[in-house]
């Protein structure tokens, strides 16, 4: 089999991180080949070099034996490189067929034929053994379904190398199945597939080979055979989970925070306590609706039936402001959406949420916030050249770190954090992970949704389980396994691994 | 080696760039008019631009939270005609018939941010109906007639000086002091810039979004009223037209004078810059002979170019993001 892509010393550079360092790939034609690594590792940035996204400042792409200093966005197309991204690039407006479609529109330039292009729509969903009306309209599907819409494209267009980044993390266990059908025949048509992923199941079930990244370097490139589970975990994180995480040295005390028979935004039932310097992990999958929860929580979103307490008393939360007055805080999985002000200073960020705290008769005493804003900085470790210095300009684990500091100086009692450690290098997640553990220390209980397996096993005291809206179950620490959780957060009941265990696989 | 120079250069442009237009244009109206630089001009350009200054206050609050007001001008000629009948034809006492106004304008205001807010329809459309709305009262006020014989206390705001400063002027630093030490200073004004910043992570801060943008257009509102006042004291009467496109003048002084347009960013004394360039433009072209038409197409030229290169500016950065 030869190579029909290579990459040769890639290097990527941005401000302050070397995204991709040295990195040399081959992917032979007809094969399946996982890219595996942390978040941070470089693998979205090496796929945006494949794709022509960024231009790499060093090295060179060979395709089919064709040297290119870079990609481009037409390039790539030419030379049959598809790729299907974690956001989807559709037009949510249009139908199916014409999102096939899109930039070689069938028909002439005053007519296009419609028919035409939704009776090859058909046909390619025939070849590709799915069921989806070329005529509805893309917003109205699925969100499997318009991955495989997005697929069908790729196909459509003649993939000969298909890119495709996490492709399972919005797909049920089924729609998984249906998506590895459709890889493996892909592969048996010759198409290569890159398949990058860090759910280690997967690339068991589909890969032929695997390289693994760490830092921005590929650290090793294997075949499946032999590979096990704990090479490619110390080959991805470098050192083994337990020096990962901090010890947890807070015993849960008594139940602050209460939440009885909570229904609303999709969740259905939802019953838990939460005790004081506790860290509650949600697990679930991408839509079992963690985040609904955060938002039902915190008042974003409206509640529509059930109680939550706060040390016994029930909450009347309608609004952000009544959660906050309640001593709940929120930080969200997309913390430059929903948590920080990016054209803002880190000494305001900080103080946005108390600025009251610094306030006489509504006018802020900036020599008071400055001195609780700077302790913040020195404890929690904040790297920043001024507390005048924009938001924007640091890095993702320092932004991360103003969120929490923003919610430190509140006054909370809960915080929920809904992905505290995306898109943030190893040595930032771990001083997340110890601000965690001190925030419990000092008495804060902490409710965290996170979808990296290690990160909610390695941190938790319990774990609750969501699938589709509902609480599948929550375990103990000393029921604390992958498979536990996986099969709670596939649909299965506790109890039943070994079938859920097997579905996975297969 | 020759293109670091031409970057640093470029770099020193970039950051100078204001300050480079205020040079080049006073050189070439110095040179085409000899008194363009001479005090009692500069007075007058200050006295000509004191009202675009104070709309430029409220606007470049509006601008901060992350909206935009087109209505300040009609709101000025609207103030100026409903202050002329009220004093000249009612016999309303001037301070009462002036705090009418003010009151009006900012109800005004208020109305524009409320129905933004509340179906979330873009705020320069909201604004521009609301704009024609009050245009249209201001010549239903007087039947489209000019108000004379305007009361004296009125006309020296307008027009009159202590000392050599014109007392509209002084007006409009009051106005601006007021302005800064509400975004600068207060707790208020924090969460201005919050929202303009990020509406959505002020939200969830616990930050009233409601509140904070309805004052906002209130408070242009009411800066716009009292720019009506002093207008109305300029023209030493009640004209339909007074606003006219004053909001050109504004909105471009505060681009210039670096509030975005896209929320959050900016200072208020900086606007200073943006409003004496935008009446010495006028004074100057005024003085060359330029008719008031040729004035506004510059104008317009003039607002496209600097909110264009402000969204460039942006453009670029989150391009390198």
């Amino acid at each position: 089999m030869h190579n029909i892509l290579e990459l040769r010393h890639i290097t990527k550079e941005f401000p302050g991180v070397r995204a991709l360092n040295d990195v040399s790939a081959a992917f032979r034609e007809g094969e399946v080949h996982a890219i595996v690594g942390e978040n941070g590792a470089g693998k979205s940035t090496l796929m945006k070099v494949l794709s022509g996204a960024y231009v790499p400042d060093s090295g060179e792409i060979v395709v089919n034996g064709t040297s290119f200093a870079h990609m481009t966005p037409q390039r790539a197309h030419e030379l049959h490189i598809e790729i299907v991204y974690q956001e989807f690039n559709q037009f949510a407006t249009l139908t199916v067929a014409e999102n096939i479609f899109t930039g070689d529109l069938k028909g002439s330039a005053l007519w296009i034929d419609r028919q035409g292009m939704e009776r090859e729509t058909e046909a390619l969903f025939e070849r590709m053994q799915v069921r989806i009306d070329p005529k509805a309209y893309v917003r109205e599907l699925s969100v499997a379904e318009q991955q495989l819409v997005e697929i069908g494209r790729a196909i459509h267009r003649g993939a000969k190398v298909l890119v495709m980044d996490e492709p399972t993390a919005p797909l049920t266990v089924r729609e998984v199945d249906i998506l590895f059908q459709l890889v493996r025949r892909l592969r048996q048509e010759g198409t290569t597939v890159i398949y990058i992923s860090h759910r280690l199941e997967e690339i068991f079930a589909l890969a032929d080979r695997v390289t693994i990244m760490r830092d921005g370097r590929v650290v090793d490139v294997r075949g499946i055979e032999g590979l096990t589970r704990e090479d490619l975990i110390a080959g991805m994180i470098g050192r083994s989970i337990s020096d990962m995480f901090p010890r947890r040295t807070v015993t849960p005390g008594e139940p602050v925070f209460e939440v009885r028979h909570l229904w609303g935004n999709g969740d259905q039932d939802i019953h838990f306590a939460l005790r004081k310097g506790e860290i509650l992990g949600i697990a679930g999958l991408v839509g079992a609706g963690r985040t609904e929860l955060a938002r039902l929580l915190f008042g974003a979103d409206p509640i529509e039936k059930g109680e939550v307490l706060m040390e016994g008393r029930p909450l009347r939360i309608r609004t952000p402001k009544d959660a906050l007055g309640a001593g709940i805080a929120y930080a969200s999985e997309d913390r430059k959406r929903d948590g920080l002000f990016l054209g803002l200073p880190v000494d305001r960020n900080i103080a946005s949420a108390s600025v009251g705290r610094f306030c006489t008769f509504g006018i802020v005493n900036d020599r008071k916030q400055t001195a609780v804003v700077k302790e913040e900085i020195e404890k929690l470790r904040i790297a920043t050249p001024s507390l005048r210095q924009l938001v924007k300009n640091l890095s993702g684990g320092n932004q991360q770190k103003i969120v929490l500091a923003k919610w430190l100086i509140s006054d909370v009692k809960v915080v929920i954090f809904d992905e505290p450690t995306r898109g943030i290098d190893i040595g930032a997640k771990q001083e997340i992970y110890r601000i965690m553990n001190e925030m419990t220390e000092s008495g804060i209980s902490i409710i965290m949704i996170s979808s990296e397996m290690e990160e909610v096993l390695g941190m938790s005291d319990r774990i609750l389980v969501l699938y589709e809206g509902r609480q599948m179950g929550v375990l103990e620490k000393a029921a604390f396994s992958q498979e536990a959780v996986m099969t709670l957060a596939s649909g299965y009941p506790a109890g039943s691994e070994q079938r859920g265990t097997e579905e996975m696989r297969e | 080696m020759k293109k670091r120079v031409g970057t640093a250069a470029a770099g020193i442009v970039k950051r100078n760039a204001i300050m480079i237009i205020l040079l080049v244009m006073m050189a070439f109206f110095q040179i085409r008019n000899p008194n363009f630089l001479s005090m009692s001009n500069v007075i007058t350009i200050f006295r000509q631009g004191a009202c675009t200054g104070i709309l430029a206050v409220g606007l470049g609050i509006v601008l901060v939270v992350g909206g935009i007001d087109l209505s300040i001008g009609a709101l000025v000629s609207m103030t100026s005609v409903i202050l002329g009948c009220l004093t000249v034809e009612q016999g309303w006492p001037v301070w009462a018939a002036s705090l009418l106004c003010i009151v009006l304008t900012t109800a005004l205001g208020l109305l524009s941010g409320t129905s933004i807010f509340l179906t979330s329809m873009p705020p320069l459309i909201a604004t521009l109906g609301m704009s024609n709305i009050v245009q249209g009262i201001a010549y239903l006020a007087h039947g489209g007639l000019p108000v004379y014989g305007i009361p004296d206390s009125i006309r020296e705001l307008g027009q009159g000086a202590i000392g050599i400063i014109p007392k509209s002027v002084i007006v409009w630093f009051i106005m601006l002091a007021l302005g800064w030490f509400l975004l600068e200073k207060t707790k208020l004004g924090r969460n201005i810039y919050a929202v303009g910043s990020n509406e959505e992570a002020a939200r969830l801060s616990g930050i009233h979004t409601f509140q904070i943008k309805t004052f906002c257009y209130s408070i242009c509102g009411f800066f716009a009223g009292i720019a009506g006042v002093v207008m109305t004291g300029r023209l030493n009467s009640g004209q339909t037209t007074a606003g006219g496109t004053l909001y050109i003048d504004a909105l471009t002084a505060c681009v210039i004078g670096g509030i975005s347009m896209s929320g959050g960013e900016g200072k208020l004394p900086k606007t200073i810059i943006g409003v004496v360039i935008m009446t010495a433009l006028s004074n100057g072209m005024i003085a060359i002979g330029l008719n008031s038409y040729v004035q506004l197409a510059v104008k317009g030229s003039l607002m496209i170019a600097a909110v264009g290169f402000d969204s460039y500016q942006r453009l670029k950065k989150t391009g390198k993001a």
